[in-house]
Formats: C-alpha cells, structure tokens, sequence
C-alpha cells in the first residue's frame, strides 16, 4: 500500500465540492435535491455527512460518484474538483477510469452489492483487472488474495474460492471493502456501512476502515445516521437537512457546541449511554418533501428558535464567530438576528 | 421510568427451549437441529419494561415467538396471569392471547396495504368481538388513534400514505386497542431515524404509564435499552447470559460477554474507534455450538473449564444473575487455568 502514502501528505485537500446543485426533473415539475453544496475533503481523514433520511446524504456521495439516477437527476450547477480536474465535466468514458479506481464506494447492503454467482477472490480481480490494463490474471488474483488478507479475514484462500452466499455479513463487508481498497484509490466513499450489521461486526468492520485510511492516507466520507460512530470515527462533520448544508466542523467542536438547532436537535434525541429515563427530546415535525419546501430557511417549521426573518430568508453559510473551520447556516449567528 | 410490583408477576418464563430441525435427504428426515433457544428462563413484572439484548441469531426475536406461541416452543413453560400458555387451544388460546400483543420491526411490512388505517387498527377488536355495535367499535378506533397521536383524519387512509413513524403509531395502536397486559416489541424503533426514534420511545412510555402495560423488549441497541428498560436479559446463541435489574447491569456488567457489548457501542466522547477493545470473530452457527460454554470461542477470559462443562446460572449478587464460571466458587484451581483462544480458529472448528 506504500504508493498511495506518496501521493500528498495529510490534510493536503483532496476533493472539492463547489456550489453543488443537483434537480430531480420529474412530472411534478423540478425538485432541488441538492441545493449550494460546498465542502471539501482532505486526504488522511474522515468527513463524517449526517442528516435524516432523505435529506441528501446518498445523492452527495452518488454525485461525486457520477452514479446520481439520470433522468430524473441531474447536476444543474457547480463543480466537483478532484485532484484539480472537475468531475463533473468528465464524459462517462473519462469519468469511468476514475470510479473504483481513484474514487470507490462502500454501500450500505453488502449481499445486494455483490455478484452472488460470481467467487469473491474473482469479484475482487474483476476490478484490478479492469483498472489496470497491464496486469495479468494471475497476478490480479494474488492481489485480491492480498487484499483478502489486509481486511482480517481468516483462512482468505477458502473465502477467496467462496461465493458470497457462504460467508456472513459482516465478512460480506470485508470482502466489500477489500474490493473497494484493491486499487488503493485515494478516496472512499461508505453509505452507511453498518447499519446492516451488528454490534460488535459493526465496530470490527468500522475499525478496519479507520485502520486503512490511516494506513493508506486515504480520505474516507462517511455516511450514517448514528452519532456514536461520528464521534467516533470523523475529523470532519457536515451536517444536511433537505438538501442543503446547514453545519460544517470538525467532530469534536460539533459535540461540544453543535450551532444549528438542527444539529442540535439531532444530537438531544439520541438515549444517552451515560445518564438515563426521563423523556427524550424529539424534533417536531417531519422532513419536509422537497415538492413541498418551505419558504425561507428550511427547518424553520421545525425550529423552537424561529423568528420572522427565518419564514422569509434563507440563511447564508457563513462562520461562527470567525472560525472558518465552523460553518452553520442560521440567522441566530447573525446581526440581523437582534433586530429581528 | 414506570415503577412495577415486585411480586406482581405477569409472565413466568421456565425452560423456554426451541430446535429447529434442518431437513435433508429426499423423505425430509430431519438429522440435526438449530439450537434456536436453549432454557431460558425470566419474570415479566406487571408494568415494567423486560428488554432482551444480544446480537442477531441469538435467540431474542425466537423468544419472543415463543413465548407468543407464533411458533411453538419445544419445551418449557409460559406462564401467563397463572395460567398455562403454552396446554392452551381452541377459545381459550384466543381469550388469553388478548393479553399478549406484538408490535413488529419492520412498519413497511407489517400493516396489510389493502386495509385502511381504521380497519387495521380494528382488526384485534373484530376478531375479539369486544364490542356490539359498530358505533362502539369507531369509537374505540378513534380513542386509539388519539392515544397514540395519529390525527382521526386519517381513519380512511391506506398504510403506503404514511411514514416510517407514523406507521409504527398505526402498528402501537393495533397492539393495545384490546388494553393487553403484555405488549413484545421486537426492534421496535431500530428501522426508524433518530428523531422519530424518540417520538415512538417516548409514545412507549407514556402509554406504559397510562394503561399499566408490560413491556417485552427486544432490542440490538444497548442505548435505547438502557434508556426504556427496568430489567434486562443479555443472551448470546440461543443461552441467557446475564440477567439483572437496568442500574446493576449497566453500571457492573459481569459476563465478559456483557463487557464486550457494552465497550463497542458507539458513543458520543473524546474516544477513537481505533483505541477500543473489540471481541473478534463471528458469532458461531447455531447449528452447530460450541461445546462447554457457547461464548468461549470469542471470551478473552476463558478458561479449562469453559471448554468442556456448561456455566449454570448462578446469582452472583442480590438479583444479580449470571451464567459464568468466572463467578463460580467451587471450581479447582486447575479448571480455573485460562485458555489462550484464537477466535478464527475456533470459527472454523
């Protein structure tokens, strides 16, 4: 794995999300599915992306992916830099060498992910092979069994020559993520990794993510719903809601003072594992429908805090305070927040 | 949280035990079983919330079943308000199974498509034949409806017009509209968002207080256990592991397994993923348990004697109850000598 470490050192900025607008051009007219996303990723360490269902979070990844569902979605605005080069510019042959090569992606089901009639060990060289042109065969199956071995699985030669069906989930995911490390791409993309999976699988298989970005400087986004593991594993968290970014900071400034109220909320409704009983706090109301958005910012429906100027304008992204390294899009941060 | 009668007991749990035969050969003989449940034993406290934990495959959902009669247990006894459960036919099963409800995991799967809110919800009480009229029956649909918060707008709506929350309100509601003693709720919030989470856990516990309900808790997810339960039962392949009140469990878990579960759960703090202690390997087969006892492939404490002999339960401290040798006084010193385990290994054996 010592090539990619060579690549940039850590922190150096990686990806580069820009203005991102994605639409859903459906019979009931343009849905924003992603409105001004701006974020970036830096090599070595972990962005963390957090919101409710359906409030964006897969679409992001499937964007910079170039897998977002075409029709109906389509990226209508701004510029995704990788490396420097815009992917959203890149013509789907251009775009190819980049996925699973350069970029790669951890999904969220691993037996839906996986070809069930196709051995493991195969599934793994299918990749190499396709990426790397002059690589023989037989070479490609040594680095799957290689990779097999770097993810912690015990006896690799058997599950090499398994199907998918024969092994358990959480050894269904390693073989995912050994998969998706087999190019050593610098960036790795995981919707929602363990949700599927147990307890004690899930922080196997989250330990060994976090073991190889340290190892190979990748940089890893994260997508999941559950604050424990953000707390956990992430540098970096950006928070959605409907489509937009309403926070972005490092993990442990968001524990400690989450700005957005609807961060906020989102952290107050999780069963605390140190103190316990009493009534857990729920935020009101539901996501909105994106044909059914509301006016101004969007969560001021839901908001305890609302004032008049939340139900006309929509907030800014801008810095707490002055610290660039914590953004939130809420009136409270603002002077126009006392006189309103 | 709810307080509870000691000595009102609700549901008395002994020996619970289900195999399930695989079938192989053309005639279907069956050569081996699935030790889906091995002897579990519990009390179910009027009111109180009695959450079962472990990871999937250990027999928590099969528990419940059981105790349901949705599948028959193997052996051991259910017994409900004094009566035998599990000698029960025909009437009387129907009569007593209005104490026992169930509320599903999955909200998308569990309502039927076809039927509107209202009838859905109606279903328990047609069956039943509680009430006379049908100006009675809508009432207490209604009731209902308010109780668990669905606005009665929506009596005539199908299950696809509605959220994951909403739907698990619809399922909460068809399970307490005959007022049963005991409601099963299998993973009842794990498909749902944080924020609706809390609503539904929420739900839970103000109608706990105001109808008096017992609680069965299935859960994977120690956090909300904590946070809903009174007591709680830890098992692992089909075996009760530990069993003791919510504080004693949380505050000094005692089987290593306990331990284990309780160090990988994701929590909000200065920790890293890459500093934790986390039990290696794979849950064995069921099929085919380990010898001695089940959890020793993967204990870091095991020892001589885990290999050959099954832990009884022992009650290591005032209702305090725990199946594991480490806490048995009686052993010789050289069973007590500790054995060096290679999780992987011993997943292959």
């Amino acid at each position: 794995m010592a090539e990619s470490t060579l690549r940039g050192a850590q922190g150096e900025n990686l990806l580069e999300v820009d203005d991102l607008c994605v639409t859903l051009f459906t019979d009931a007219g343009e849905l924003p599915c992603i409105q001004n996303l701006s974020f970036v990723m830096r090599r070595g360490e972990t962005l963390a992306v957090v919101g409710e269902s359906g409030c964006g979070k897969s679409m992001t990844a499937l964007s910079i992916m170039n897998l977002i569902p075409k029709p109906p979605a389509k990226i209508v605005g701004g510029a995704i830099r990788f490396e420097g080069t815009d992917l959203v510019q890149l013509s789907e042959e251009q775009m190819r060498s980049y996925r699973g090569n350069a970029i790669s992606m951890i999904f969220q089901e691993p037996m839906t992910s996986l070809n069930p009639v196709m051995l493991c060990g195969k599934q793994i060289a299918e990749g190499l092979l396709v990426h790397n042109k002059e690589m023989s065969k037989q070479e490609a199956d040594e680095r799957a069994l290689e990779m097999i071995k770097f993810v912690g699985i015990p006896a690799p030669e058997k599950v090499a020559h398994s199907y998918p069906f024969e092994l358990s989930g959480g050894m269904r995911q390693r073989i995912m993520i050994a998969m998706a490390l087999a190019c050593s791409p610098a960036m790795l993309i995981c919707d929602e990794p363990t949700t599927a999976l147990d307890v004690t699988i899930q922080a196997q298989v989250l330990q060994l993510i976090d073991k190889m970005r340290e190892e190979t400087n990748t940089a890893v986004m994260l997508i999941t719903h559950d604050m424990g593991v953000v707390s956990e594993m992430a540098d970096w968290v950006l928070v959605m809601y409907a489509g937009r970014q309403v926070e972005y900071t490092r993990s442990p400034v968001l524990f400690k003072h989450p700005a957005h109220p609807y961060t906020q909320g989102l952290i107050d409704s999780i069963p605390s594992m140190e103190s316990s009983g009493g009534q857990l706090y729920a935020i009101p109301g539901n996501v909105p429908m994106l044909s059914d958005l509301p006016s101004g910012c969007l969560f001021h429906p839901r908001c305890p805090f609302a004032k008049g100027i939340c139900t006309k304008q929509c907030p800014r992204f801008t810095p707490v305070e002055g610290d660039e390294n914590h953004q939130v899009a809420c009136w409270m941060y603002t002077d126009a927040w006392k006189e309103a | 949280m709810a307080s509870f009668d000691e000595k009102d007991i609700v549901l008395k749990v002994r020996g619970l035990t289900k195999h399930y035969p695989i079938k192989k050969g053309v005639f279907g003989t069956s050569e081996s079983v699935v030790h889906a449940l091995e002897n579990v034993s519990f009390d179910v406290h009027r009111g109180e919330t009695f959450a079962i934990v472990g990871e999937s495959g250990c027999g928590k959902s099969t528990c419940g079943k059981c105790v349901l009669r949705l599948t028959e247990p193997t052996s051991g006894s259910v017994m409900l308000d004094g009566q035998e459960f599990t000698q029960l036919k025909g009437n009387e099963l129907t009569e007593a199974r209005k104490k026992l409800k169930l509320i599903f995991q999955d909200p998308y799967s569990s309502l039927n498509p076809r039927m509107t809110v209202a009838d859905i919800i109606a279903e328990p009480i047609d069956i039943a034949k509680t009430y006379k009229t049908k100006e009675e029956r809508n009432r207490r649909v209604d009731e209902i409806m308010e109780a668990v918060g669905l606005d009665l707008s929506y009596r005539s709506r199908y299950p696809h017009e509605f959220s994951g929350g909403q739907r698990q309100r619809i399922g909460i509601a068809r399970a307490i509209v005959l007022e049963p003693e005991i409601v099963i709720c299998d993973e009842p919030v794990s498909a749902l968002d944080v924020s609706v989470q809390a609503k539904v856990i929420n739900l839970l516990e103000e109608l706990q207080d105001r109808l008096g309900l017992a609680y069965i808790f299935i859960s994977h997810d120690l956090s909300v256990v904590k946070h809903i339960s009174d007591n709680v039962m830890v098992m692992y392949l089909g075996h009760m592991m530990e069993k003791a009140s919510k504080d004693q469990l949380f505050a000094k878990p005692l089987h290593p397994y306990t331990q284990a579960l309780l160090d990988v759960v994701p929590k909000i703090g200065p920790g890293r993923i890459q500093d934790k202690r986390i039990l290696q390997g794979d849950v064995p087969s069921p099929a085919n348990p380990p010898k001695g006892c089940c959890f020793h492939t993967r204990c870091p404490q095991c020892m001589k004697v885990c290999l050959t002999q099954e832990p009884q339960e022992l009650e290591a401290e005032p209702g305090h109850i725990v199946a594991c040798h480490l806490f048995d006084k009686d052993l010789a010193a050289d069973q007590k000598e500790p054995v060096a385990i290679n999780s992987a290994e011993a997943a292959q054996l």
